[in-house]
């Protein structure tokens, strides 16, 4: 017997890190847990993880993924009676939704109309005006292609062009200048047929050093919708998230309460079930315009968990098979302050370029207070086929100072070998006095670059460095334990 | 004299200095007391250095190491002294003919002048003796020139194809 | 366990320190004089090797060695006295290293001295050095690049047995044995010269530098007309492709030196034949007292046991007969970890002391024991009482024993050594695998002034019978320059210019260099003891 009357057993839709954290409240649960795994994932700690697993095939790892036809089939095969998508994927497709729903199996998450209705930007955007949202200045390209390029024009510079199908980060361009517009419209569309199979395309005004603020909702089938809090997700490069905290730094207790005001009420107005995040741009005037709902659990949501102290997936498990939320938005604590990092196989010192490799040692730091959800092991081989985010580190402190601290003694604590990562990067971003004063915004990594790049080593570390290598070289120590006695005594005497 | 690595793209030089009871370690020129003791975790060293204690990670994979110091992770590559040798001198006078290696005769020619070719990439196949020989490039070159054509036939020694180095353009070893 | 000597020495007294001044200066001057012969060469001699890409001899041989390891250089003063100086070194650079991890013997050419070209000396020094690499199985390193004979002196080093032939004859030997030698072709080996890489197991070749010819291009077009230059002749393309001459090319020095290092790494390491060992240890007095203990005059007797506590590990020493034939000291020792027998003179050799020294270099045989030889003699007692006491047969047994011990033997030249007590103390005629010498050291039949005063005493008994008296003036005219040809002739830079010696060394240098020549010798397996007939 489980732990959530309802469900019995869960196909995991996913890989992975995230496919690890739901399966991890799954066994905490005692719900029997599977999932689907590509071949180019055979190393991964998912199959140890889970009670079962199925080989997926696809002509890439990530279309295997995008199966869903594939997946549900071995869902049914297996007996499943749920099925949770993770992130990313298949997370946002309404019609994989519905098809599961259809199949008589339980989705965990929301409704495929909530999720199709929030997946298109254009529409959700329409949607969310109606509620009485702020906005930012916009244009769909879909209303009149003929005059687009003009009516973005008069969005005014600067502004982004994003996918309409769009989200993640992907296929984003920001323009600065009108001729630099047509170019990047065509390169939008093409990444957005690209990632999204969906070329709609529109424009949206782009706030300079904004900060993204976004909030957690939480919402069950009998018309209870609560917000966790909010996180602050301002730390990004190329649009997708670095660094992730709660409660947002500096944040007018005003303004923040006036921000998840509005993020129930766009959750009650779309009739949302499950857990979801409403995300907002807000501007250093202090003005905040509505940017996306994702209709998902997010990859930061253990930043919620550890302030609030909820398991966010147990509560998607019960909210999917009917339970009512057991606690009122009164009775939800915030204590302390989270962080979280995305560790990512990747060259901060090349411009982030993804990085490849045998992972010849993977040794998270320890700690109370320390959380590595993971995806990754010792012996795994990186490579380009999937996401390069190998793992999240996330810490809670009493406070934000502490926070900080704890999390940068993790980062230099936390051993990653063969692939190249941005631990070390990472340790310094939180470690800039700017990070440290709140001045948190989107273009955070992109002004401190300098600061932020690594320093020169010492000639100390130097040492130390070359010590350890020649010291492990087995040509080295062999040269060096060749030399015969009493020569080896002798040393470099010469008559 | 010593053992190269390289470090961040510049290469160090470390020896070993030997006394009569240790052996010390001569790195970039300066004598460092130094000794790498493994501990009960996988990977996890204690570093002696100049009577300091540094926790050192350390995996190797091939000639490359990686070393966790002090939060930051480094890549230091041992340098195979005679690869490198080999690889900077060239032979005086530029080009480099390839000869025949016996008389025969010129089968089919697969480069023409101004190619660039990788290495291994197939120049001319001739036969001999009833035995067909694919003469490729020793490594990355470009055509200078083709000195035969098909049909033709020569003697042991004749210069076959004429090739200039690339060593300026070309990527060094992929590893 | 072994009990330590006991200094007796006092390094404040005034004879210390008078001695210590003297040595201070005898070993600066051998080290200046050791150091111009390394390093000093003409400035054009040098930008010319400048010009043709070459490296200093010394700076191939530092690449060729492993980092941090010792180089025990023999002969560095060989030709020293000869062809007015300008043979450094006699040309040739010999020594023992670690190349790899494994013992090897360096030979290698000098072009910076009149491009290399081989004097009588070089050739001498050169089947020396090939001389020890076979008695100690050791492998050999060749760095070739000489130009040939230096023709002016071709009678002194062609014909006879131990001229050039013997150099190709050893190496010849040293493959049958099965000790590799590697040659790294430098410049043009021609004539003899080309069989030194021939005769080799494995040949690199420099492109460029590098040639191997017979005949050269000159000598060719001499003789057939035929007009050749020395790349097509005989250069590193036609002999690692074609000829089969050489093994490999290089496009430079350090290719090649590195290469050579790779090759040498191929070669199969040996056991060393077993002795008795134990952990090695400094002596527990200072060398550097050495100074201070050998006398500044030839005639001033110092006990050699104070010498032996400052070569032997901790200055343990078990002494064999303490009390019996008490000027020769014989004795166990360790040098670097390695068990020896020493014998040392303290004075001239006796009945009994003769019959000690046979009797202890039979012992050690037995139990297998390499002999050091710590000589400072001036020769066997003389008189009637002891020729009638057999001192003849008693000084044979000792030669005829020691020049049958089949145990490895080393010879430390510490003072004089003259007459016959360089004979039973296994002076260079009696096959010691290395012999060092000390800069105060001398040599000779006999001491100048003994030699002086039995010459001038030949032609007073002369002059006599033909009932004159000689002046003190002529008499003087007798002695003087035998005097002063002895003290040339007998003069450790005399001896070791012409290799009657493998090396001067610095006092304070004799243990590594006893304990490095030791550990070479044991490449060799040491044989049952046996000798000749003792007249008893």
């Amino acid at each position: 017997m489980t732990r959530v009357p309802g469900i019995q057993k869960v196909l995991i839709a996913n890989r992975g890190e995230i496919a690890l954290r739901v399966a991890r409240t799954l066994r905490r649960l005692e719900i029997s847990s599977a999932a689907v795994l590509h071949a180019a994932d055979a190393e991964s700690p998912v199959l140890d993880a889970v009670d079962e697993t199925r080989l997926i095939t696809g002509d890439t790892p990530v279309s295997a993924h995008l199966d869903g036809d594939q997946i549900l089939s071995i869902a049914r095969e297996l007996g499943a009676d749920a099925l949770h998508p993770g992130y990313g994927f298949l997370a946002e497709n309404a019609a994989f939704a519905e098809a599961v729903e259809n199949a008589g199996l339980r989705w965990i998450g929301p409704s495929p109309a909530a999720i199709r209705l929030m997946g298109d930007k254009i529409e959700s955007r329409r949607f969310v005006a109606q509620a009485g949202v702020p906005l930012t200045p916009s244009a769909s390209e879909e209303d009149d292609p003929a005059t687009f390029a003009e009516r973005a024009t008069e969005v005014g510079f600067p502004l982004l062009i994003k996918a309409s199908a769009g989200g993640g980060g992907k296929g984003m361009q920001i323009v600065r200048e009108p001729a630099q517009l047509g170019a990047a419209i065509e390169r939008a569309r093409s990444e957005a047929e690209r990632y999204f199979a969906d070329g709609r395309i529109y424009a949206e005004r782009y706030v300079e050093q904004p900060r993204h603020i976004e909030v957690q909702i939480l919402a069950d089938a009998h018309g209870h919708v609560v917000h966790l809090g909010e996180r602050d997700c301002s730390i990004q490069r190329r649009f997708q998230k670095l660094v992730e905290e709660s409660p947002a730094p500096d944040l007018d207790p005003a303004l923040r309460a006036e921000i998840c005001e509005q993020a129930v009420s766009i959750a009650r107005a779309a009739d949302y079930r499950n857990a979801g995040t409403v995300e907002f741009v807000l501007a250093p005037d202090g003005t905040f315009y509505f940017l996306e709902m994702n209709t998902r659990l997010q990859v930061e949501h253990p930043v919620t968990e550890m302030v609030t102290g909820l398991d966010l997936v147990e509560a998607q498990l019960r909210i999917a098979a009917g339970e009512a939320l057991t606690f009122t938005q009164d009775e939800i604590a915030f204590q302390g302050h989270a962080i979280e990092c995305r560790l990512c196989a990747e060259d901060p010192e090349q411009d982030f370029q993804p990085a490849v490799g045998e992972l010849l040692l993977v040794r998270p730091a320890a700690g109370s207070g320390v959380r590595f959800d993971a995806g990754i092991r010792t012996g795994q081989t990186v490579t380009t086929a999937f996401d390069p985010m190998l793992a999240k580190l996330i810490v809670h402190g009493a406070s934000r100072e502490e926070a900080i601290e704890a999390a940068r003694h993790a980062l230099r604590e936390t051993v990653i070998l063969g692939c190249t990562t941005n631990t070390a990067y990472l340790e310094r971003v939180l470690g800039h006095p700017a990070f440290a004063a709140g001045d948190v915004e989107t273009g955070f990594v992109l002004d401190h670059a300098e600061a932020l790049a690594a320093p020169a080593l010492s000639t100390e570390e130097r040492e130390a460095v070359l010590a350890s290598a020649a010291l492990s070289d087995r040509d080295f120590l062999e040269r060096v334990d060749a030399v015969p006695e009493p020569q080896a005594s002798i040393g470099g005497w010469q008559n | 004299m010593g053992y190269d690595f390289q470090l961040q793209g510049e290469t160090h030089r470390v020896h070993p200095l030997y006394e009569l009871d240790r052996i010390r370690l001569s790195i970039g020129g300066r004598t460092v007391e130094a000794d790498l003791a493994p501990t009960t975790e996988d990977g996890a060293y204690s570093l002696e250095i100049d009577g300091r204690e540094e926790r050192v990670f350390a995996v190797t994979r091939g000639d490359v190491h990686f070393i966790h110091l002090r939060g930051r992770v480094h890549r230091v590559e041992s340098i195979n002294a005679l690869e490198r040798a080999r690889h900077a001198a060239q032979p005086s006078g530029g080009d480099e003919v390839l000869r025949a290696p016996m008389p025969g005769t010129v089968v089919a020619v697969a480069v023409a002048e101004g190619d660039r070719v990788e290495s291994g990439a197939l120049l001319v196949t001739i036969e001999s003796m009833k035995l067909e020989t694919a003469l490729t490039a020793p490594h990355s070159a470009r055509v200078a020139e083709v000195c035969v054509a098909p049909g033709a036939n020569f003697n042991q020694g004749d210069a076959l194809v004429r090739l200039a180095a690339e060593a300026d353009e070309e990527e060094e070893t992929s590893r | 366990m072994m009990r330590r000597i006991e200094s007796r020495v006092d390094p404040r007294s005034p004879e210390f320190q008078r001695f210590r001044e003297a040595n201070l200066k005898r070993v600066g001057e051998f080290r200046s004089r050791q150091e111009k012969a390394r390093f000093e060469r003409p400035q054009r001699d040098l930008d010319r090797l400048e010009h043709h890409g070459k490296l200093f001899v010394r700076e191939r041989i530092e690449r060729l060695l492993d980092p941090g390891t010792p180089f025990l250089e023999l002969s560095s003063l060989a030709a020293n006295t000869e062809y007015g100086g300008e043979a450094k070194s006699a040309s040739v650079v010999t020594g023992i290293g670690i190349v790899s991890g494994r013992e090897v013997m360096i030979r290698a050419d000098d072009p910076s001295i009149k491009a290399g070209a081989w004097y009588p000396l070089t050739v001498k020094k050169t089947v020396r050095c090939l001389d020890i690499a076979i008695e100690n199985r050791l492998p050999v390193v060749h760095i070739c690049d000489s130009a040939g004979g230096f023709l002016p002196l071709q009678a002194e080093m062609f014909a006879d047995r131990q001229s050039a032939g013997r150099i190709f004859r050893n190496q010849s030997i040293l493959s049958k044995m099965g000790v590799p030698q590697l040659s790294l072709v430098f410049g043009q080996c021609t004539a003899g010269g080309a069989y030194i890489p021939s005769l080799s197991d494995y040949a690199v070749i420099l492109r460029g530098n590098g040639g191997i010819f017979l005949g050269g291009p000159p000598l060719v077009k001499a003789a057939t007309g035929e007009i050749v230059d020395a790349d097509t002749l005989g250069g590193a393309d036609v002999h690692t492709q074609i000829s089969g001459v050489a093994d490999y090319a290089a496009n430079s020095e350090e290719e090649a030196i590195l290469l050579g290092r790779e090759i040498v790494s191929q070669w199969t390491r040996t056991e060393k034949t077993s002795i008795e060992r134990r952990e090695s240890e400094a002596p527990l007095y200072d060398p550097q007292e050495l100074y201070g203990i050998i006398p500044d005059d030839i005639k001033i007797q110092f006990d050699m046991r104070e010498v032996i506590a400052r070569i032997v590990d901790g200055s343990y020493f078990h002494e064999y007969q303490p009390d019996y034939g008490t000027t020769l000291v014989c004795g166990y020792a360790y040098i670097w970890g390695q068990k020896v027998g020493i014998l040392a003179n303290n004075g001239v050799l006796f009945n009994d002391s003769s019959l000690k020294g046979a009797h202890f270099i039979e012992l050690c045989d037995k139990n297998r024991t390499p002999l050091v030889f710590l000589q400072n003699i001036t020769g066997f007692m003389v008189g009637q009482e002891y020729e009638a006491r057999g001192i003849c047969k008693d000084g044979a047994k000792f030669i005829m024993v020691q020049s049958g011990a089949s145990v490895p033997k080393f010879t430390v030249m510490v003072n004089g050594s003259f007459g016959a007590g360089n004979y039973g103390m296994c002076g260079r005629a009696y096959d010691g695998r290395y012999i060092f010498s000390w800069p105060n050291h001398q040599v000779g039949i006999m001491g100048a002034e003994q030699a002086a005063n039995t010459l001038a005493e030949v032609k007073i008994r002369q002059l006599e019978r033909a009932g004159e008296k000689p002046t003190d003036d002529e008499i003087d005219a007798i002695r003087t320059p035998i005097i002063e040809s002895y003290a040339q002739e007998s003069s450790a830079y005399y001896a070791t210019s012409h290799l009657w010696d493998d090396g001067l060394i610095d006092p304070v240098d004799t243990r590594n260099a006893l304990g490095i020549a030791i550990s070479t010798s044991l490449n060799t397996p040491i044989e049952p003891p046996s000798y000749g007939v003792l007249r008893l």
